[in-house]
């Protein structure tokens, strides 16, 4: 039972991790029709800023380091969006995705060459710390991780729904030219989108990068697991993002827990694979995803 | 003082849509704008506000300008925030927006933002549900849930939202059964008295040179005739083309109609 709490416990806080990377993709293919395929390296972004502003660099305080590395990561994507993305707009989608893609790996690249491949700790307050609950024990970095995501989640479906620039949002995504047509300034409400999609993949990577793991450049090809989170909500769908994350950290927990025992059928890196395994079963089902609506693709 | 001078626009770098033309709205006045399908009365809207780059399109020769100022090159937001603001053919509601948060979402632009508080936002708000009650009772509904009409409504609240001295408006009542088109025109007549200018644009010209004291017939991406709406609605031809009196249903084209009766003269 405790083992099964635990089990639990570490599928949510992973599925939390991939819903808000998930989160972030959904937010900018939504207000920009781009698929910014250099996501996952934004997580990277906050994983190794925060080793610059905090304790092992500049020596700020943790939350000062904390506001630092998502401000910096914002800026990151909002220049990236600035000076390369918008100039490339109209063009097709195709052009737009292999361009992010190829400045994921600058930004990978430009990582590794300044911090190194070696796994390094980026010095959480909370440490390894865990929890006892009944005879379960659960890390604070879990715990946290759970507890920030439905901050941030809740944070952002107030924004969305609520704000004044939330509902511009919206509409933009919906008809551009009729947003633009009363007045709804596209070009911020594209700034926005990059910058709140960076700030989320800022956090999530460094929850991604605490105890027991660490800062490694690997850790974007964990991001980049969550991506099918996206398409399996169906893209375009914030809920469908949330949902689809938790379904992918869940399933890759489990199927990490139990392969052992059928490992001379599925192997030991079953679990890598899980995500696209549920991808496939559901769009299978629901060919435009869980929650998302059909002939996403704007021109 | 709404001014497009000699205005041609060219889509994809290659196709003409408007060959030199002029046309003037002036503060609290109406205008209709007359012409059959491919005019360029669309064309000429969106060169007014700004949304060309939306079509791969742009201004080649000429100018567009407000109360003398040049508009070309300025972001249609911005166009909106000096006070132009268009309601674009085929209504266009943000669709899974609820129909107040369709009119939400236009406080982000318009008029005398800058200073403006969230108490300033909610008068706004009751401003428009004054001038259009209805949409205060669908408040909640999904504005893709509404009819025609109450979609039309709704993208011309939205518009007003913006508090607009300049209101375009492109095939108002298109689609819509006479019994709704009607009073919608009166409401839209009415908008004058709130100090709005108004271009109407509709292909039926009878609708539209009730509102308007001034009508530009469009033909070919070229203005062909330009008078007092009272002169345009005594023109024969004008009847014939764009009242349907008088007419099978056909097509056809003013100039070559004037030509024709000219020779008729001629000849006889
Ligand atoms: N996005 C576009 N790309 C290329 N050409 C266009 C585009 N929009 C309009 N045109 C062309 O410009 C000309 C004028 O079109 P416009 O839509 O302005 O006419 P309209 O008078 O509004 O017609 P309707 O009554 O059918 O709405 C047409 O020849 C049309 O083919
Ligand atoms: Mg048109």
């Amino acid at each position: 039972m405790a083992a099964l709490f635990q089990l639990v416990v570490s599928g949510v806080a992973l599925g939390c991790i991939y819903a808000l990377v998930a989160l972030g993709f959904v937010l900018i293919f939504r207000a920009t029709g781009v698929l910014n395929f250099a996501h996952p390296e934004f997580l990277l972004l906050g994983a190794y800023l925060i080793l610059t502003f905090g304790s092992a660099g500049l020596g700020l305080p943790w939350g000062l380091a904390l506001i630092a590395t998502i401000v910096v990561t914002a800026l990151i994507a909002v220049s990236f969006n600035a000076v390369v993305i918008r100039r490339m707009m109209g063009q097709p989608l195709f052009a737009i995705v292999i361009v992010t893609l190829g400045f994921g790996i600058a930004l990978r690249q430009i990582i590794s060459v300044l911090y190194g491949d070696a796994p390094r700790a980026i010095g959480s307050p909370w440490g390894a710390a865990t929890v006892t609950v009944g005879e379960a024990t659960i890390t604070w970095t879990n715990l946290i991780t759970i507890i920030v995501t439905v901050l941030i989640v809740g944070a952002f479906l107030a924004f969305n729904r609520f704000s004044a620039y939330g509902i511009g949002m919206r509409a933009a995504a919906f008809d551009e030219e009729a947003a633009a047509a009363v007045g709804i300034p596209n070009r911020r409400i594209h700034m926005l989108a990059w910058a709140l999609a960076a700030a989320i993949a800022a956090i999530a990577g460094l929850l991604l990068a605490s105890f027991p793991r660490s800062a490694v450049p690997e850790l974007s090809f964990v991001a980049l697991r969550a991506i099918p989170a996206a398409v399996l909500g169906g893209f375009d769908s914030v809920a469908g993002a949330l949902v689809g994350g938790m379904l992918i950290g869940l399933a890759e927990v489990s199927v990490l827990s139990t392969q052992s025992g059928y490992a001379d059928v599925v192997g030991t890196n079953f679990h890598l694979v899980s995500a696209y395994v549920v991808l496939l079963a559901v769009l299978w089902v629901r060919p435009h995803g869980l929650f998302g609506t059909p002939e996403i693709e704007r021109v | 003082m709404l001014r497009a001078e000699g205005v041609e626009v060219v889509y994809g770098g290659r196709v003409v849509g408007l060959h030199s033309v002029t046309l003037e709205l002036p503060p609290a006045g109406a205008v209709a704008l007359l012409g059959a399908n491919g005019a360029g009365k669309t064309t000429l809207l969106r060169a007014l506000s700004g949304l060309l780059t939306f079509h791969d399109a742009e201004v080649r020769k000429g100018q567009v300008s407000l109360e003398g100022e040049s508009l070309l090159d300025v972001a249609p937001e911005q166009v909106v925030g000096r006070g132009v603001v268009v309601v674009l053919e085929g209504r266009r509601v943000f669709e899974p927006l609820t129909v107040e948060e369709n009119l939400r979402a236009a406080m982000l632009g318009g008029q005398g933002r800058a200073g403006r508080s969230g108490s300033m936002d909610t008068d706004r708000l009751d401003w428009v549900y004054g001038l259009l009650p209805p949409l205060r009772h669908l408040r909640g509904r999904r504005a893709g849930f509404l009819s025609g009409g109450e979609q039309q409504m709704l993208a011309i609240g939205r518009a007003m939202m913006t508090r607009p001295s300049y209101l375009l408006l492109d095939e108002p009542t298109l689609g819509l059964a006479p019994t709704v088109a009607g009073p919608l025109m009166e409401f839209v007549a009415g908008l004058r008295e709130q100090g709005t200018a108004l271009l109407v644009v509709e292909q039926n010209a009878g609708t539209a040179l009730d509102v308007a004291d001034h009508g530009y017939i469009l033909e070919s991406g070229r203005v062909v005739m330009d008078k007092p709406s009272d002169a345009l609605r005594r023109d024969p031809d004008v009847m014939e083309f764009y009242l349907g009196v008088g007419e099978g249903g056909q097509e056809g084209s003013l100039r070559e109609v004037k030509r024709y009766r000219r020779r008729k003269r001629w000849y006889s």
